[in-house]
């Protein structure tokens, strides 16, 4: 007898589990992007920090980890009931309310996923990634120490000023809302609350949440789309960005960026 | 009244099948549904045809054998069984849509009728208490609070009729079992078990190829009796319990929970 | 035919005991060796299934319907009696026992009726250990409530849902022993013979529902747990499924019919709503507790019920039997509302029904407390009637409800062909000639449970290391009886639905046969059922074929059995020139109209042997002695 998760059961279980650490990460991740609204510095130490240290390895393979046995486990179970009904109804009413939320767990799932895997490729690996490259592509960020780090906060004011390109997000937001508004509360009730009054919390919590997140992930493209801030930073980067150059001789191939 | 029925008819497990339509007139609002279908039977056999198959027996809403999905609902627009809904639900010149369960886990067996012998299989599995016939103590030595008993009930009123499943988005039984293991697990008498049984209630529910729950309640908007999804919280809390108990139990290299 | 009934010797109180030491037991190891066979998974059946296979026996387990679970025992509501004094009110074996005979009107067999109440409260005990919710008071302790008739609180409930609470409780015994692969399960198969070789019973043919395919069974011992017979009144409390087709073939294979006319109308159904009525539903006589049975004084009150003022209401019990009011027995209290109903008062469309009025429990005890104990059946009635009983009375109407009679059998269980075992109310053991509320369940369970694992070894100990294998000729000539009337059903090609015969036998059956009989009425109805046979054969249409489900066909079947039967039950209630419980024939009562008993010539079980079909039954007598309770006129004034 091992922790195998060989039932829906198990499986929905650690859909649950790893839902709720999803939460976790995302109310970090939302903290830590505040410091936008604080301005370029801050953002880009916080930034800098966490990238830098050793342990980021360690937490971004925890984080593989949990948002995968969620996708694997919601796929599994998303596909296992799939299966359990090959010939439907001719007509169909259903009582519980909103059901189209339930229903709509898979696909605004599946949008997230898509979005995570579209913002990861256009931050965290977007330009500035690679350090030796950073000068060329514009991406340096000079702190008041004078220690180079990735303008990042650059970054951000360049994409989210873009208005198509916040609106894709905000609809990922939204996807994510609805995904959350559901997923609360299912989760509470999948890990066994069975007290009426907590349940009841845990809905309220879960719409609760579902707005928070939305609106707060969302007021970052909205801020930069609706403000278009200039961009100072930048010429204060491209002063420096002699020097750097003179500290790698060879400098890294330039890619067309769509920053320019 | 005057009624246009849509009625999924389909000769045996292996045909296609299709709706067809009837017309009845002259139906009393105070005939139950399933009275209407017999009316129904009469006139298709009095003009030489087979009569419509569907499954009734108590027609009081408890043994839980009778179960058509009207309108797109299990049991129709009553709150009760479908024996349960009578023709005072319904206006002069509807037209209904008649059909049976719909899940892989019960397969149709001809026109309304389906198998739910995948519930029986269920409850095999595990969901009794081990007590041979003479063995019992008396049944006041362990006192049992009444809200226990309230609890137990929420599970054990469960009739068996499928409507959880025929409701559920996923064909899932979550419901079902959750009633059996629920009911046995906060009885006194029913704890020694607790473990095993609703493992093995779990992988048989799996393995008769029901779905899994998303937590959307409509098995519980329609269920007949009135058994609450509280009880699949508590049953994935019993199965989790489970789960970490029998792995310790297994590191400590006993594997006593599994038959 | 020869009537043993094998009552043990000595005191009634040691008999049981008595009994179980001096019966042949067989060795464990030796049990696998046996077949059995249990047709019926109710709480006879189930019960009795599960506990032989827990002996070791090997056990195949048939029913009709889809699952064990949905059997008819399932819809008993108020409850179960248990001679357990828990609330040391004066309850005893001994009284439950007294009560059960008198109840019965002295027609039932003392020393089984003593052996029922002797194990009712181990029943209790195995229920609870099963984990059966029954109801609790606060502190814990199990709950009690008094029930139609008793003087004592000796009735153990599950909300309104007793029935349902037990079966399941024996359901999932029955599922433990399938799992463990002790029981094989045989849903959807109907029983439709059964097999006899040298006399004693080796076997069934069943039809399977879903196929048609015949096939026979073989095993040492057959045990009959198919119900009760209502359903020849064919508007009755019984599922549409009951019926009566294993006992009547069984007892046209030799098995004793005991007491046929012995039926039960239960005084708290729905009255009928029209033509279009499939089955009555019954409302628990639990609610004669605090509800109160009236009719308007004025024949023609045109005012809504609760609008009808304390003064126009006759409390037409409470009038008549001041001391037990609202719960005199259930005959007592079916025939004054019947009697009401005849003479003008009763009320609805149909001028069939009296009120059942809450109004005064509601004052005395509260809404919420009523709701507490009432709640599942008052939504019940609202349900179907769409009337709120906590605003408007209840209207209600007798309906035949449960058969005393049945296979007749020892006190073994054993019927008159050895080896074919009949329990629950499918024998006609305990109740004499009218079961008292909550009894049903007890003695279903009581039969499976705990005498029938003690009894069957008597006569299984005989045939240790007997072969029985279902090659033997028998078998084959008996698959072709069932094939050849099968086919014959399917031949008739006439032109009337097999709905159409039923419910004509229960017009008759209602009219003659119901809660009143007499003289004249019973020769009537024989001729007219005799008639209506022989237009059965002739009219009949069962469409469909018999390779496939079909409906129509199980329907024809068993209303031919039906018809058979209810000609014998109008000879049995013209033989019993006297009125006890159940049976009440109008030539025989008191100055009050109350059952007159004729102790002299008929205190005795009339068995019914049958000797083909055209020919008369002949009819045995076990004669009954009463050597502890005292023989009364019943009197509830």
């Amino acid at each position: 007898m091992s922790l195998t998760p060989n039932t829906n059961i198990a499986k929905k279980i650690l859909t649950a589990v790893s839902g709720l650490l999803i939460f976790g990460f995302l109310t970090g991740h939302f903290l830590g992007n505040l410091l936008l609204f604080v301005g370029a510095e801050p953002f880009n130490i916080y930034a800098h920090q966490l990238t830098s240290n050793p342990l980021i390895y360690l937490a971004e393979l925890i984080l593989v980890i949990i948002f995968g046995s969620h996708i694997v486990t919601g796929i599994q179970v998303t596909l296992a009931s799939r299966g359990a009904r090959k010939k439907g109804y001719e007509v169909r009413n259903e009582r519980t309310p909103k059901s189209w939320i339930v229903k709509s767990m898979p696909y605004t799932g599946t949008i997230i996923f898509l979005f995570i895997i579209f913002h990861i490729i256009s931050f965290k690996f977007g330009p500035g990634f690679d350090e030796s490259a950073r000068i060329n592509e514009g991406m340096l960020y000079l702190t008041m120490e004078g220690e180079p780090i990735r303008d990042l906060y650059k970054l951000v004011v360049v994409r989210f000023t873009n208005p198509a390109y916040s609106i894709f997000y905000v609809i990922a937001m939204i996807s994510m809302g609805i995904h959350i508004a559901h997923a609360f509360q299912s989760a509470i009730r999948t890990l066994g609350v069975t007290n009426k009054t907590y349940y009841q919390l845990a809905q309220k919590a879960s719409i609760a949440l579902a707005v928070v997140f939305t609106v707060g992930f969302s007021s970052f493209p909205l801020y930069f789309m609706v403000s278009q801030p200039e961009l100072a930073v930048i010429e204060e980067v491209e002063t420096v960005e002699s020097e750097v150059i003179e500290m790698n001789e060879v400098p890294a191939s330039i890619e067309e960026l769509d920053v320019k | 009244m005057k009624l246009t029925l849509k009625i999924w008819r389909q000769k045996n497990a292996k045909d296609a099948g299709g709706f067809k339509s009837y017309k009845l007139d002259d139906i009393s609002e105070h005939s139950s549904f399933l009275e209407m279908l017999d009316t129904l039977n009469q006139q298709i056999m009095n003009s030489g045809d087979e009569p419509i198959v569907f499954e009734s027996d108590c027609r009081e809403g408890i043994c839980g054998v009778c179960g058509l999905v009207i309108n797109g609902v299990p049991h129709g627009p009553g709150r009760g069984t479908t024996c349960q809904l009578h023709m005072r639900s319904f206006k002069d010149g509807d037209e209904i849509t008649i059909e049976p369960w719909r899940a892989d886990a019960f397969p149709i067996m001809k026109d309304l009728m389906v198998d739910r012998s995948a519930f029986d299989r269920i409850i095999q599995s595990g969901g009794y208490i081990s007590v041979n016939t003479g063995s019992a103590r008396d049944a006041n030595e362990k006192l049992i609070p009444q809200k226990d008993i309230e609890k137990a009930f929420d599970g054990a009123q469960c009739i068996g009729c499928g409507a959880c499943v025929a409701a559920c988005k996923n064909a899932s039984a979550n419901l079902f079992t959750a009633a059996k293991v629920s009911h046995l697990v906060v009885l006194p008498q029913g704890k020694v078990e607790r473990s095993e049984r609703v493992i093995n209630m779990v992988e048989q529910h799996d393995k008769e190829g029901f779905g899994s729950c998303s937590n959307q309640t409509e098995c519980e908007a329609v269920c007949p009796v009135g058994v609450t999804v509280s009880n699949i919280s508590r049953m994935n809390r019993e199965y989790a319990r489970a789960k970490v108990k029998n792995f310790f139990n297994a590191t400590r290299g006993g594997d006593k929970c599994k038959k | 035919m020869i009537l043993d009934s094998k009552i043990p010797e000595g005191p009634i109180e040691k008999k049981w005991t008595k009994h179980k030491f001096d019966g042949s037991l067989v060795n464990p190891s030796n049990k696998r060796k046996f077949d059995i066979i249990v047709v019926g998974t109710g709480l006879a059946g189930g019960s009795a299934a599960a506990t032989l296979a827990e002996l070791g026996y090997k056990v195949k387990s048939f029913c009709i319907q889809d699952s064990p679970r949905r059997a008819h025992s399932i819809a008993a509501q108020g409850g179960i009696n248990a001679a357990k004094n828990y609330q040391n009110d004066g309850d005893s074996v001994y009284r439950l026992f007294y009560d059960t005979v008198k109840g019965g009107d002295y027609r039932a067999r003392e020393a089984n009726v003593y052996r029922l109440a002797e194990v009712s409260a181990n029943i209790i005990d195995q229920c609870t250990a099963q984990g059966v919710p029954f109801a609790r008071e606060y502190s814990g302790y199990l709950a009690n409530r008094s029930f139609g008739g008793a003087q004592v609180s000796r009735t153990f409930y599950a909300r309104g849902q007793t029935g349902q609470q037990l079966l399941i409780g024996a359901y999932q015994a029955l599922s433990r022993q399938i799992g463990l692969g002790n029981v094989e399960l045989f849903c959807r198969h109907e029983m439709l013979d059964l097999v006899t070789i040298d006399g004693h019973a080796r076997g069934i043919v069943t039809r399977n529902l879903l196929n048609g395919e015949l096939a026979t069974h073989a095993a040492h011992a057959v045990l009959l747990c198919t119900g009760g017979y209502s359903n020849v009144f064919n508007l009755s409390t019984n599922g549409m499924g009951s019926n009566v087709t294993a006992s009547w073939r069984c007892h046209k294979r030799g098995a004793g019919f005991a007491n046929p006319c012995f039926t039960q109308i239960h005084p708290t159904c729905l009255p009928q709503s029209g033509p279009h009525q499939s089955k009555l539903t019954l409302m628990s006589e639990s609610l004669r507790n605090d509800g109160r049975i009236w009719v308007p004084k004025n024949k023609d009150e045109k005012r809504p019920a609760n609008q009808i003022p304390e003064e126009d209401r006759d409390y037409y019990l409470e009038r008549i039997y001041p001391a037990f009011g609202n719960l005199v027995p259930r005959d007592v209290a079916s025939r004054a509302a019947k009697r009401m109903c005849d003479d003008g008062y009763g009320v609805n469309e149909t001028g069939l029904a009296v009120y059942l009025d809450f109004k005064s429990a509601i004052e005395r005890m509260g809404h919420a407390a009523v709701e507490k104990k009432y709640g599942n059946l008052f939504e019940m009635y609202e349900q179907i009637t769409g009337d709120n009983p906590y605003e408007t009375p209840m209207m209600i109407y007798p309906a035949v409800h449960y058969t005393m009679g049945g296979v007749w059998v020892d006190y073994n269980l054993m019927t008159s062909v050895p080896g074919l075992f009949a329990l629950g109310e499918a024998n006609f053991s305990d109740h004499g000639a009218n079961r008292l509320g909550a009894s049903a369940l007890m003695q279903g369970l009581a039969d499976g449970y705990f005498v029938i694992p003690n009894t069957i070894g008597n006569y299984l100990a005989d045939f240790l290391n007997v072969e029985v294998d279902a090659s033997a000729p028998e078998f084959e000539e008996t698959l072709k009886n069932v094939q050849d009337f099968t086919e014959r059903l399917l031949n008739v090609n006439g032109d009337k639905t097999p709905q159409f015969f039923h419910r004509e036998l229960g017009k008759i059956m209602w009219e003659y046969c119901g809660m009143s009989r007499t003289l004249e009425g019973l020769n009537k109805a024989i001729d007219m059922i005799q008639e209506l046979r022989k237009d059965f054969w002739e009219q009949v249409r069962v469409p469909g074929d018999c390779k496939d489900i079909n409906q129509a066909l199980e329907q024809a079947g068993r209303i031919s059995d039906f018809i058979e039967l209810g000609e014998l039950m109008c000879k049995d209630a013209l033989n019993r020139e006297e009125s006890c419980g159940g049976h009440f024939r109008e030539e025989y009562q008191t100055e009050n109209n109350e059952a007159l008993r004729n102790d002299e010539d008929y205190s005795y079980t009339a068995v019914w042997e049958f000797k083909g079909l055209d020919k008369e039954h002949e009819l045995h007598k076990e004669p009954l002695t009463f050597d502890y309770v005292k023989l009364a006129q019943r009197n509830y004034k």
